[in-house]
């Protein structure tokens, strides 16, 4: 061994891990809850209990939301946290960077619960929050960073086990996607416009969404996996050289997956070719972990039997390799095609969630909290009828959405010997599936059970544990070279050059497939006009998207038969080139509404809008009564309107001079139209009017 | 806790699944991005609406003829139907008994397009006037359907329901 003096001692920051852990246990309980009340408002509309800030819109942001960065996210840090320290031999680098860090994040989380239900949003799927939480985010990431980075330069073992490489991988990917896909000019303080316009800003949102689902819920907990499977089981990890493969394979594949969303759109051909080819060449690395972490149990199978902790361990990675098996199948042209837009998308998403991250979390909390308080868990039986009961809800809620997804996606494109839509009343086809809906509330409801079970048998063992606990210390020794070391050995010791290569490997992907579309024009017919929306159209969309109406409405009619035979023509690139940000939308609960401009008369939108079960006597949509009361900020439109010329929307001087003026004769004709078929007088100050304007233009700007 | 054993028959077979996948995806962007023969999306849905075109039976093309369309005014069955579709689809904008709201008044003399018979309903449903908000119902409901509505409708009139919107269009005696 080596001299006294690099001898180093020193306890490890558990309390760090502590305070991780107790917040991913609280905010595991919000996130599920708000899923809960989302399920119900599905199955029927009256739980938003006609409150604006409670309107399905604007709760599904904060679901998915609190489900990905408030629970997911403290667990990956409680994990990291703890588990680098240990792979590391070295205490944090800096505690104050610890605290800084946990504080900036939970305080991240408040401001985004209240601003999302408040309505500033600006959305963008999984990326809804404003501008200046972006940038509060983008701080608290880089002091993550800084503190993950320092603890690994002063390591004290020479080499960085898998899970490390799993870390770093997410902690300079993350960083990576979130600072472009929230590249935004504000307008005013909650209030912003993304520097992405149409089907550039749709590429780029799901490069972000489909790497957040990558790298966010993905890596990190591959990391965790590595470390905490082998923990409990007591063995080592299967294969070492399936870990290297895996690991590169994954990072360098997963960045192109993203147009995988975005099949039969506008988006052009080649990027939705890319986005399926490497979507399919994911699932043989995807396994690969997952044979790695089920693997390491070989020989020691009967443990599952008795030790709750891998009882979730090994259900989460199953569940992970359901996930990446659907995730490749989903994104075959001919699947995606009767797969997006339903509910087996999000069967597929809560598969991964529910299952994946969830129980990986929860297996992770029993593990760690007897550990960190030193004491033993209160109750394994409770533990064994939390993994049960949990299990069969989310079997439930996968199953059920399964059979709404599959059987909406049949009805959507079901054409009778004629040639005529079967169904073609949008309305029969969720209808059909509220029974599902009801199967999926009570699916959440045993998971959100299981997990309560979790909560009193936490508290009871936090209860029990002795005051005091006798710190875990480091002892070890400088880390030091054995000799001479070859490959991916070698690299392990060499933090930094494996830091550049993973982001060497992240940005091959992300270049080529956003480089070629920042000159969106280029797949623009040359003879194609499209008029940039009015001001007045551009309020009612800034409403729009205040409400979160594209969490149920598409404005993206698929070049597919049935959705052009119900929808009308296909949506092209130069309709959507002036969208900031682009709405086409990832799930139809409500129908397309790309084409629905002069469709209905302004005074049907607006009985509509008041209460959709007066016009279609079985809608699930929210009622607005507000609209009709709020009044339209007509005063920031001039700068809303320089804001889009100035990111090249092709405004003229004097709309955006006049703006204000413009939307309030707009609006004035509108409300005459409203007042003289038998609506209410005097509605031209009113939202309601700016929304309709909006409504009335989709597909009628030009660019067919 | 790095393995010693790594088993070669396991991480054989994902390797050649791996590789499977790769060699695949070389194929199939060679098929539709190098003049493979593969359709571009664009091209497959023209070719799958030329389809659905195609197989569109004649007699839904033309129009039924206004003694079969004359019959259904008697028949009790159809205007069963009828007036079932009228509450589904229309009430919303002509009114529960075609008092008319968002759109006319459906039960007076007067009409805005045609001349209140049954083959001038059936036009004006099956078209729509989409410009002023009256949608154009034949690709939303059967061509039975719009039958059956339209002789509802006729079976409407001199009804005189309360709440009657203004007369709109020209008179028909
Ligand atoms: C909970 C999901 C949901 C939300 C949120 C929602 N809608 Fe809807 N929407 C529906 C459903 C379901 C329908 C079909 C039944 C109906 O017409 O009411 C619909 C229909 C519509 C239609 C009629 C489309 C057509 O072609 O007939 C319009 C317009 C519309 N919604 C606008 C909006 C706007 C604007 C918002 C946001 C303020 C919104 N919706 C929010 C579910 C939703
Ligand atoms: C979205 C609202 C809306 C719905 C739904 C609707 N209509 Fe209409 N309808 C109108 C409007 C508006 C007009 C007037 C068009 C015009 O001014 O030319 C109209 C006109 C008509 C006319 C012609 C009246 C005349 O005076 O010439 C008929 C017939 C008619 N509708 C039948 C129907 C039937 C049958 C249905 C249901 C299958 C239906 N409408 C559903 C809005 C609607």
């Amino acid at each position: 061994m080596t001299g006294k003096d690099n001898f180093l001692q020193e306890a490890y920051d558990d309390d760090v891990v502590k305070m991780f852990l107790l917040a991913t246990i609280g905010w595991g309980l919000v996130a599920f809850i708000v899923g809960l009340l989302a399920a119900l408002q599905m199955a029927h509309w009256g739980f938003n209990f006609n409150l604006e800030w409670l309107t399905f819109g604007r709760v599904r942001p904060l679901h998915t939301n609190a489900a990905i960065f408030a629970f997911a996210g403290n667990a990956i840090f409680a994990g990291v946290y703890h588990s680098s320290q240990r792979l590391l031999k070295a205490r944090m680098f800096s505690d104050l960077l610890s605290r800084i860090h946990f504080w900036g994040w939970q305080l991240i989380i408040v401001l985004a619960a209240v601003t999302l239900l408040a309505g500033y949003s600006i959305g963008k799927e999984y990326a809804e929050l404003e501008w200046p939480i972006d940038l509060l985010i983008t701080l608290v990431w880089v002091v993550f960073a800084v503190n993950f980075f320092g603890t690994l330069f002063k390591r004290r073992e020479r080499h960085m086990y898998v899970a490390i490489w799993f870390y770093i991988a997410t902690i300079l990917t993350v960083a990576v996607l979130h600072i472009v896909n929230s590249l935004e000019i504000p307008v005013s303080l909650f209030k912003s416009y993304p520097v992405w316009a149409g089907m550039q800003d749709a590429l780029v949102q799901w490069w972000y969404g489909h790497n957040a689902v990558a790298f966010f819920l993905t890596t990190p907990f591959l990391g965790l996996m590595y470390y905490y499977i082998p923990k409990v089981a007591n063995r080592p990890v299967y294969s070492y050289r399936l870990s290297i493969i895996h690991f590169w394979a994954l990072v360098f594949i997963y960045i192109w997956a993203g147009p995988h969303h975005l099949l039969y759109t506008a988006l052009p051909d080649w990027a939705q070719t890319l986005g399926m080819i490497f979507s399919l060449m994911l699932w043989a690395p995807s396994w690969g972990g997952m044979i790695n972490g089920l693997l390491t149990l070989r020989g020691s199978w009967h443990l599952v039997r008795t030790e709750p902790v891998l009882k979730f361990l090994v259900a989460a990675v199953t569940f992970y390799g359901m996930s990446t098996f659907e995730g490749p199948l989903l994104s075959i042209k001919s699947v995606s095609a009767l797969a997006h837009y339903t509910d087996w998308i999000i069967a597929h998403v809560h598969g991964g969630a529910l299952g994946w991250n969830g129980f990986m979390a929860v297996g992770m909390i029993y593990y760690l909290v007897p550990k960190l308080w030193n004491t033993n868990l209160y109750s394994r039986r409770m533990a064994d009828w939390h993994f049960w009961i949990g299990f069969s809800g989310i079997i439930i809620y996968y199953a059920a959405m399964w059979a709404a997804g599959i059987t909406q996606g049949l009805m959507w494109r079901a054409v009778t010997a004629e040639g005529q839509l079967m169904y073609p009343d949008f309305v029969e086809t969720v209808m059909r599936i509220v029974p599902m809906y009801w199967f999926r509330v009570l699916g959440g409801s045993l998971f959100i059970a299981g997990y309560v079970i979790m909560l009193v048998n936490i508290y009871k063992t936090i209860k029990g544990a002795p005051a005091t606990a006798p710190k875990e210390m480091v002892r070890a020794p400088a880390a030091q070279s054995h000799g001479v070391e070859k490959g991916h050995r070698k690299l392990e010791g060499l933090a930094t050059v494996f830091s550049v290569l993973v982001v060497i490997s992240v940005l091959v992907g992300s270049i080529i497939e956003i480089y070629p579309t920042l000159n969106i024009h280029k797949y623009v017919e040359p003879n194609s006009v499209v008029q940039p929306y009015t001001p007045l159209q551009l309020a009612g969309r800034d409403i729009y998207i205040r409400e979160g109406c594209y969490v149920c409405h598409s404005q993206m009619i698929r070049k597919i038969s049935w959705d052009v035979q119900r929808f009308g023509p296909a949506s092209t690139i130069a309709e959507s080139m002036y969208d900031r940000p682009f709405q086409w939308g990832s799930k139809r609960t409500g129908p397309d509404l790309a084409r629905v401009g002069s469709k209905y008369p302004n005074l049907w939108h607006y009985r509509h809008m008041m209460n959709p079960r007066d016009i279609v006597q079985k809608s699930l949509m929210p009622n607005y009564g507000w609209l009709e009361h709020k009044k339209t900020d007509f005063a920031i439109l001039r700068k809303k309107v320089s804001v889009m010329k100035m990111l090249g929307v092709p405004y003229d001087q004097e709309t955006a001079a006049n703006a204000d003026r413009l939307a309030e004769e707009e609006a004035k004709a509108i409300a005459e139209d409203i007042a003289a078929n038998g609506g209410p007088q005097n509605l031209q100050s009113k939202e309601i009017v700016a929304l309709i304007a909006y409504l009335q233009s989709l597909g009628k700007r030009g660019g067919e | 806790m790095k393995s010693k054993h790594p088993s070669l028959g396991t991480n054989t077979t994902a390797l050649v699944t791996f590789f499977a996948a790769i060699i695949f995806a070389f194929i199939y962007w060679i098929h539709f991005h190098t003049g493979g023969g593969g359709l571009s999306t664009t091209e497959e849905l023209k070719s799958d609406l030329a389809a659905i075109e195609a197989s569109k039976p004649a007699s839904q093309k033309g129009a039924e003829t206004e003694v079969d369309l004359n019959a259904l005014l008697s028949d009790a069955n159809a205007l069963n139907q009828g007036q079932a579709v009228y509450a589904a689809r229309c009430a919303a904008c002509h009114g529960q008994n075609g008092e008319g709201q968002i759109g006319p008044n459906l039960t007076d003399n007067f009409w805005i397009h045609g001349g209140g018979q049954i083959a001038d309903v059936v036009q004006v449903v099956r078209t729509g006037v989409t410009a002023k908000g009256m949608p154009a119902w034949d690709t939303m409901i059967s061509g039975s359907e719009i039958n059956s509505v339209s002789a509802y409708i006729v079976s409407l009139k001199g009804s005189n329901p309360a709440n009657a919107k203004a007369a709109e269009g020209t008179e028909v005696k």
